[in-house]
Order: structure tokens, then sequence, then C-alpha cells
């Protein structure tokens, strides 16, 4: 059986996680909050969920450079949140203009998914 | 659509042999806890910033109805969400158990009946249940109370029906593990009937329920053997007809 290529984790862009105390990460399997965000007491949801940090590691998935991702990404199985469709993918790309991303995207999605 | 999980508490009233939060101490590196009502008033209130629809599930690793205010909390939520300013929609995840008290089913249909927000707000209820006979439930979810469980998920039923509302939609889940693969087939079977009395009739599903309808979900149980655990859910699902022999379960991309 030949590997699955992992895809971006849609996660980072779809399952904000508030602990009890305020405090937002990407996800409901961090449970120890690797990837906090912030704490919503102090920011908004708007400022940390559309702001600098999950960005770049939004770039990063995208781009196949997970270790560059959160730091909770790496010890994740990856597969319970399901993959980040491409055409959203494309989406996103576009929405913050980050220039030639759109392109880079789309031919890293073409890859052979059988690669890993 | 944003799916945004706020936890009222990480505590919960069961120990549930599958579960994180009953088997780590510290499940989040600090003391088991409630959200104060302040930092839930805060939260919701900054979502009427957010450009993206929210489905708010007021959940994480503990059952929100142990929270000492769910009822108040919930009650305030659905008060200010008038023209779906805050969440688009809601969800509830809970074992059930402790749905017979302080009113909790009537504060639930109320707060989906509320007249200033879209008839489908709140989506749905997900028991988590996992077993049907007494002996499976003390097993799985490690103490008592299925027949609770049990009971108020029928109440919930009863008093939906009663009122005359299409939401919030049931769904009865079973994560499916070698400790309750024997159950699978009385549970199927309970809540096929109970579900065909008391609405549309359910669908049955074995991936995340992706339809607005009542729902009986074989769920499968993520763990660090994810093989070994899909294996087992595989043939659980041959046993019960839903899949054919040979074929893979299949399982979304997009869970959510």
């Amino acid at each position: 059986m030949t590997a699955r290529r992992r895809p971006p984790c849609s996660g980072l862009w779809e399952t904000p996680t508030v602990h009890v105390s305020g405090d937002l990460t990407t996800c409901c399997l961090d449970d120890h909050l690797r990837n906090r965000l912030g704490n919503l007491a102090e920011s908004t949801l708007p400022e940390l969920w559309y702001g600098d940090r999950i960005h770049r590691w939004r770039m990063a998935q995208i781009e196949g450079r997970f270790d560059d991702s959160g730091p909770h990404c790496n010890r994740c199985h990856w597969q319970a949140a399901g993959s980040y469709p491409p055409d959203r993918v494309r989406e996103y790309l576009e929405r913050t203009s980050v220039p030639g991303a759109a392109g880079r995207a789309r031919d890293s999605q073409d890859e052979d998914p059988n690669s890993t | 659509m944003i799916y945004l999980n706020l936890e009222l508490t990480d505590r919960c009233n069961l120990r549930c042999v599958m579960c994180d939060q009953a088997w780590t101490a510290n499940v989040h590196d600090s003391p088991d806890r409630y959200m104060a009502e302040e930092t839930w008033q805060t939260l919701l209130e900054g979502l009427a910033g957010v450009d993206e629809e929210i489905s708010l599930c007021p959940h994480w690793l503990g059952d929100p109805t142990v929270h000492p205010r769910f009822g108040p909390m919930l009650r305030w939520a659905f008060d200010r969400n008038g023209g779906n300013r805050l969440f688009r929609h809601f969800k509830l995840h809970t074992n059930g158990v402790l749905l017979d008290r302080d009113d909790a089913v009537e504060t639930l249909l109320d707060c989906a009946a509320g007249a200033e927000q879209r008839q489908d707000t709140f989506q749905f209820v997900h028991f988590s249940l996992d077993a049907h006979t007494a002996d499976t439930w003390r097993r799985v979810k490690g103490t008592g109370g299925r027949r609770r469980a049990y009971d108020n998920v029928i109440r919930l039923l009863a008093e939906r029906r009663e009122r005359g509302l299409d939401w919030p939609k049931v769904t009865v889940a079973f994560v499916v593990m070698e400790e309750n693969r024997a159950d699978a087939a009385a549970f199927l079977a309970h809540w096929r009937e109970e579900l065909d009395a008391y609405g549309d009739g359910p669908q049955v599903l074995w991936d995340w329920p992706v339809e607005a309808r009542d729902s009986i979900y074989f769920r499968r149980l993520n763990h660090s053997d994810q093989q070994a655990a899909d294996r087992v859910h595989q043939e659980v699902l041959l046993e019960l007809g839903l899949i054919e022999d040979g074929a893979q379960a299949r399982t979304m991309d997009r869970s959510f």
C-alpha cells in the first residue's frame, strides 16, 4: 500500500478551540495547548484567528513544511480533522494576497498523491 | 463556516475507557475547572466581530452539562443570538446522564425554539452512549448512569415532538471498540425503533454525521494504533450489515 501524501489540515482554518481559561488553540486534539495562539480575554477571536502567527502555520502546511507549522501539528496523526481541500486553499491564498503562492499551491496539489 | 469549540468545563461525570480526559490527570496541564460566566459572555460577545459563520459547540474534553450554571449560560447565549448575530449553528455533545437535572431538557428546547433566530440554529444534540447493556455501559463508561442517559434521550425526543419542533436533531453515538462490540446490534435495533417512533426515522452512519437528520452513529475510535481500531470498526460494520463484505468503510476526507 502506498502512503498518502499529507495534505494541509482543515483544523488550522476551521476548528478554533477554546480552553476553559479562554486560551485559544487550533484544534481539539491539542490537549496540552502547544498551539496556543493567545487568550480571548486579552485579544479578540478575529485578531488571533486571522493573525500573523496562524497565517504562517497555514502557509507552512500549504507548502508542505510541516516542521514549521504549529508545535502540536507534528505530534498529530493529522487525519482526525480531515484535509483542507485544494479549492479552499486557493481561495485562502487569493484572500490573503500572497504573491505567487496560489500558483505554487496549485502545483503542489497537482503532485502525485501517492508520493510522500 | 468555523466550528468553534468553547470548553465550558474540562470536568466529566463519567470515566470512559477511550477518553483522555478520564485517564490523564490534569489533562490540560492544569487543574480541572469550570469556565467563569464572565469569560463565557465575553467570548460570545466577541463572536459578533467574526466575518465567517460560526457553528458553536460548548465542549472540548469535559461534559458541558456538568457545569453548575449550564442552563443559565446556555440561555444567555441564545438570548443574545437574535438574528444569529453570534453563531449560525449550535451543537451539544453530552453523555446525557445529567439532562434530568435543573429542567435541562426544557432549557435545550426553549433555546432551540427561539423566535429571533433561524429555525435550524440548534442543530443537534450528540449523545455519546457507547453501550446498550448496563454491564457494558459500566465497563466502557466507568460508572453507572445508563438508564438515566437512555431515559433522557427519550425525554428530549418526546418533548421535541410534543412542542412540534424539527430541531435539534438527535444523534446517538457508539464508539466502536472491542469492549462494546457485542452490544452493537442491540444498540442499533433499539435506537432504530425509538427514533422511528419519535421522528422521521434515523440515518445510520459510520462516519461523521453529514445530514441534518436524527442519526445512529457507529463512530471510529481515534487511537494510537489506528489500524487496529479501524479493523474492529470495519468488522462491526460488516456484522451489522451496514457495509458489504470486502468493502472498505468509507471515511470522509473532511470530517467536520
